[in-house]
């Protein structure tokens, strides 16, 4: 078009006033541009074909193929048009289920007006960008898959001691282990905190994890 | 008379060169210091008085009888030439105009330095008349951003008294002054207009706020709100404060005599109660014709409203002038009753109040149809348990009929469960897609303001006020949303909404915790997804307020045919007795158990610590979950 130097933007968002907004916001800077507008999902596809934007800012949750759907579609189709999207959930499972699918951007819409604009420089530089109030729950998530594998060194338990840390594992309360074993409640709770102790569990967590990697479930 | 052809030209009454011929003062820089020092200080605190100031200030130091400040405005083709501040002799004339041509003040603008005129009326008809005569007229160019913008002048109306050198000097610094007061004077003027209008925008805006704060809060009293009678009272409370009206009432629709009874009040006496008790819908009251018409009745004056005379008496002994009538009215479409407020003096009506009216109305029908729908449910409830008592005592021995029963009272608590639960997802998506879209439009909006400020003034600090207010209320509107019914568990289920629950829950109470949730695909019930998440809710908020516990674990897992969630905790532990009725949110974890025919231990060994289990059967006689399912079932 007239300024091919400018960021060229194309909005989906299914409120009308919240598109006028962004609009508003995107066209006060002097770096970019809003080239299109869609109210669905679907629509900001086919529209994006056409126009060709640097940049979709998708609202996740539209009826009607909703974000999700139509971040999918676009890497498939339009793998050169970034999606940066704009959504009110914080839970991590939203943000590395779009990741995943190939999002380049990830703004909470009540931070839109102070992030938004910067987030877009960010992304049209080729970088990811996603809102600093959730990239903390990113970094745990991480942290949490790193944290397990060998917790401890290797203990060989005692076949009393594996037996009751499978049924432990396999949700049974001290009083039915006690029943099944023909051993006293008091006895089980022993063996429970002598296997924690010897392999250095935190929690019953642990307990379970190690009883499947061992393929005692 | 016929008109006397000027026999002078212009040449002839321009005298400048005399000024370098003409015995002078010497330049008196003391003076001239002085003048632009006060004038300066005027021009930086109250440019308005600036060019009047500048045409005293040509008296004093040019030695005149008169003096101004002419500017030229558009008009016409050449414009004219409007005298903006004059001083002296011509003190009075101060706003008058001429032609720009054939004025001295208008052709000296032409000209780029000082020019002296001799009985200047000689040449200009115009000036003819004019007394005290104008002997000498002195007058200086000045401009403003390049252009030609007015003339200073300073007039002699004596015959002795003549400008020299040093009057020109001082003219031609003085006209500087002039052009620095013009442009002061434009970029206020710009100034306060933008000011103005951000004043406007941020007074609407901060407006706009405040209601959403109070409907925000509101709706969170409504949702809370568990019988009728609080509801309505709580209704009737929001619609007066935010309408400021002095009266208010609601009335329900009783079908089966087709007539409006009056539900909760509040400002009226008993006459009027007596009067008002029953409505017949349509007929010559605001809430009966809105309740026909099914949309909003305004009577700005109940005096000038032919329709209403037959109330008059009991409206004019309430007190009351003014009304507007909101119809209640299910998501069905079904009408549910009328919510009126009142007002003791005329009063117009914005199209803002009437989109509060409308908005308050949703809201409180949506929740009295909530709460309908669970008494409903509730009576049915109590009848099949008074049938189950009854046969109890009568048939003794007809097991398989009790049976039947228990099974049709555990299906109606199923099914108030998960209108409940339908409810509250319902409120969640109007509270996350329509007030809190609303909140990210004006937080938008209030960038955009704050952007075009001028940085550090008083309105973009204002505005950066109201934006912080904004991203608050979105969060707490998030959380609020969350806690009514979390939106990941429809999108993604068990796993990922009691992850995210266990990780708030964690950093709210300090305490770390593990979570491991397993072959919980494919999807449960939807009914046992909620029970296992409200239940982890409860379990965890138990530990946070009572164990002491410094670590917390949550396992849920599919055994067999059921699927068994345990919280564990390291805490202080307790004497376990499910039954107890200060049992701590144990009892309510039992009953949303039992609702699905699952149990709840609970071990608390002496050494410390709780473990809490919980086994539902997933083959409970509940359907395979539908996919995609957008509400719950009401009345399947």
């Amino acid at each position: 078009m007239a300024e091919p130097s400018k960021l060229r933007v194309m909005l989906a968002d299914d409120h009308p006033v919240v598109r006028e907004g962004l609009k508003a916001l995107i066209n006060a800077q002097p770096d970019m541009f809003v080239v299109g507008e869609a109210d669905n999902g679907e629509a900001a596809c086919e529209a994006a074909a056409q126009l060709q934007p640097d940049i979709l800012v998708l609202d996740l949750s539209m009826p009607a193929h909703g974000g999700a759907e139509a971040s999918e579609r676009m890497r498939r189709e339009l793998p050169q048009v970034k999606v940066l999207v704009l959504t009110v959930h914080e839970e991590r499972v939203y943000l590395t289920r779009l990741l995943r699918a190939g999002v380049s951007g990830y703004v909470l819409k009540r931070a839109a007006p102070t992030e938004l604009v910067n987030a877009l420089r960010v992304v049209a530089s080729g970088a990811v960008y996603v809102d600093p109030a959730v990239a903390g729950t990113l970094v745990e998530g991480f942290l949490d898959a790193e944290a397990f594998p060998d917790r401890g060194p290797h203990v060989a338990l005692s076949d009393r001691e594996q037996a009751v840390l499978v049924r432990i594992a396999r949700g049974f309360s001290n009083k039915e282990i006690a029943s099944a074993l023909s051993i006293s409640v008091k006895t089980v709770e022993s063996y429970k905190a002598r296997v924690v102790e010897k392999l250095g569990f935190r929690s019953r967590v642990d307990i379970v994890r190690y009883a499947a990697r061992h393929g005692w479930l | 008379m016929p008109d006397p052809r000027p026999a002078w030209t212009l040449e002839d009454v321009i005298i400048t060169d005399e000024l370098a011929r003409r015995p002078s003062r010497p330049p008196d820089y003391a003076l001239e210091a002085e003048a632009l020092r006060v004038l300066t200080h005027e021009v930086a605190t109250y440019p308005q008085g600036a060019l009047q100031a500048l045409a005293e200030t040509v008296i004093r130091v040019c030695r005149a009888d008169s003096g101004g400040v002419s500017v030229v405005e558009p008009d016409g083709a050449a414009g004219i030439v409007r005298w903006y501040a004059t001083a002296g002799e011509f003190a009075q004339s101060s706003g008058g105009a001429r032609a720009r041509v054939g004025s001295p003040d208008g052709d000296a603008i032409e000209g780029a330095a000082v020019v002296l005129l001799d009985r200047c009326d000689r040449f200009y008809p115009a000036l003819k008349d004019v007394k005290p005569p104008l002997c000498e007229t002195l007058l200086a160019p000045w401009f403003a951003g390049g252009e030609r913008v007015g003339t200073l002048w300073a007039i002699a109306h004596r015959d002795d008294r003549h400008f020299d050198a040093e009057d020109a000097r001082m003219l031609a610094r003085l006209a500087g002054v002039a052009a620095a007061a013009w442009r002061t004077l434009e970029h206020s003027a710009e100034l306060s207009a933008t000011v103005a209008s951000l004043r406007d925008a941020e007074r609407t805006i901060a407006g706009e706020l405040q209601m959403m704060a109070r409907l925000h809060a509101m709706t969170g009293r409504i949702v809370r709100a568990s019988d009728l009678d609080t509801l309505l009272d709580e209704v009737v409370e929001a619609m007066m404060e935010l309408l400021g009206a002095d009266f208010g009432n609601v009335q329900l629709y009783d079908a089966r005599n087709d007539v409006l009874t009056l539900k909760a009040h509040r400002g009226f006496d008993d006459r009027f109660l007596e009067h008002f008790k029953a409505v017949r819908p349509g007929g010559t009251t605001a809430c009966g014709l809105a309740f026909e018409k099914r949309r909003t009745v305004v009577m700005e004056d109940v005096e000038r409203e032919p329709a209403f005379a037959p109330n008059l008496a009991a409206s004019r002994e309430a007190g009351y002038r003014s009304v507007v009538s909101t119809p209640l009215i299910a998501i069905s479409g079904e009408p549910l009753g009328m919510l009126s407020t009142h007002f003791r003096q005329p009063r117009r009506f914005s199209e803002r109040d009437l989109r509060v009216a409308t908005v308050i109305a949703r809201f409180a029908a949506d929740a009295i149809d909530r709460i309908g729908t669970e008494e409903v449910l509730r009576e049915r409830v109590r009848d099949v348990e008074l049938r189950v008592a009854d046969r109890t005592a009568a048939l003794a021995g007809a097991q398989t009929g009790l049976e039947a029963a228990a099974r049709e009272r555990n299906r109606l608590l199923r099914r108030l469960a998960s209108s409940e639960e339908a409810e509250r997802r319902r409120l969640s998506r109007e509270l996350h897609d329509g007030v809190g879209q609303h909140l990210t439009a004006i937080g938008l909006g209030l960038k955009t303001l704050y952007d075009g400020a001028e940085r550090d003034s008083p309105v973009a600090k204002r505005v950066a006020d109201l934006q912080a207010l904004a991203a608050a209320l979105a969060r707490e509107l998030h959380s609020l949303a969350v806690q009514l019914r979390p939106r990941a568990l429809d999108d993604f289920g068990l796993d990922a909404a009691l992850t995210a629950y266990a990780e708030e829950w964690s950093q709210r109470s300090g305490i770390p915790m593990d979570v491991l949730v397993t072959d919980v695909e494919p999807r449960l019930p939807e009914l046992i997804e909620s029970a296992l998440y409200r239940i982890t809710q409860e379990a965890l908020t138990n530990v946070a307020r009572h164990s002491r516990a410094t670590h917390a674990s949550l396992v849920v897992e599919r055994r067999g045919d059921d699927v068994v969630l345990v919280v564990e905790d390291n805490g202080l532990g307790f004497e376990p007795v499910p039954n107890r009725p200060t049992g701590i949110g144990l009892p309510g974890i039992a009953e949303r158990a039992a609702l699905l025919g699952g149990t709840l231990e609970i071990e608390s060994p002496a050494s410390g610590g709780t473990t809490l289990f919980v086994r539902i059967p997933t083959s409970d006689g509940s359907t395979p979950r539908a996919r995609g399912r957008k509400r719950g079932d009401g009345d399947g």
